[in-house]
């Protein structure tokens, strides 16, 4: 009885396991004006997030910072690695 | 690089970033305060685990639930950086506040102060006994660092913000009774810009753009 309950339980889990896939995010994050107000910093996130509806977790996070002036927002630079 | 950015401050006059970045894995979880400079070098500001382990004092197990035992904030002009750690002690809270200098992250002054009574939440269950603060952490707009804390009797606010002015070239003085408009935003970088705006990102195609806040906004200084 107990042998077969575990190889419920066994096929349960890979199944669940199995069907979980991880979809690769990318998008901008917080950003901040400089002291001055002539320019921002912005991040560019990376991530994997459960790809389910609800209570999705998200794993292996990476930022990068990007500046840019205010008066050509979208030119941004990255800065560092 | 690794992590979660959770504060950013640009510093556009010096040429360098900061970010407080939270990396977590299976086994801890950690804040990192890194500088990102002109140059494209990243240099390390300071490391905190989210979790710190209790001490035993006084017979007793006595646990750090302070909730951000670390900042460093640019000053408005980013000359300096301040950094603040918390660390909990048998003798209570101290808090130790260095002035850096942000091109080669040297050490320009420091001081370690003990927290009095009135700044630190502590209650006790059984054989513990936790500890808290309600940091105020800013500069203003003269230049000077403000070491705040929220003012608790039994564990209950006052609604005033106790503590200490500080300055890399001063002898700290006590702060005064400041509104709570003072300590947010910390510095002059900050998520809105001195007129109210903001940046804001498009899903569709990941264009940035300028937004203006209706409302009142959190801008530099006392208001």
């Amino acid at each position: 009885m107990n042998l077969r309950l575990n190889f419920f339980l066994f096929i349960l889990i890979f199944l669940s396991s199995s069907c979980i896939k991880w979809e690769l995010k990318e998008h901008w994050g917080i950003g901040a004006w400089s002291e001055d107000d002539k320019a921002i910093a912005i991040t560019k996130l990376s991530y994997e997030m459960e790809n389910k509806g609800f209570g999705a977790e998200t794993r292996n996070h990476l930022f990068q910072v990007n500046t840019a002036l205010v008066s050509n927002i979208n030119k941004t630079k990255a800065r560092g690695p | 690089m690794k992590g979660q950015v959770q504060k950013l401050f640009y510093m556009r006059d010096r040429d360098y970033v900061i970010t407080k970045t939270l990396q977590k894995n299976e086994a801890s979880e950690k804040h990192v305060y890194y500088q990102f400079l002109g140059n494209g070098k990243v240099r390390t500001l300071g490391t905190v685990p989210v979790k710190r382990a209790p001490i035993n004092c006084e017979g007793e197990s006595w646990i750090d639930e302070i909730n951000e035992v670390a900042a460093f904030i640019p000053s408005p002009d980013g000359s300096y950086i301040a950094s603040v750690r918390l660390n909990l002690t048998c003798e209570g809270v101290k808090a130790h506040v260095k002035f850096l200098n942000p091109d080669d992250g040297s050490i320009l002054s420091k001081e370690t102060i003990p927290l009095p009574l009135n700044m630190v939440g502590a209650w006790q269950d059984g054989n513990k006994k936790f500890f808290n603060t309600q940091n105020k952490f800013a500069w203003n707009e003269s230049g000077e660092f403000m070491l705040g804390f929220e003012e608790l009797k039994n564990n209950v606010v006052t609604n005033r913000v106790v503590g200490w002015l500080m300055g890399p070239e001063k002898d700290s003085t006590e702060l005064e009774n400041l509104d709570y408009s003072c300590f947010a935003p910390s510095t002059t970088s900050s998520y809105y810009s001195s007129n109210g705006k903001f940046i804001n990102s498009s899903t569709e195609n990941d264009n940035l753009s300028i937004v203006s806040q209706s409302g009142k906004v959190d801008i530099f200084g006392c208001h």
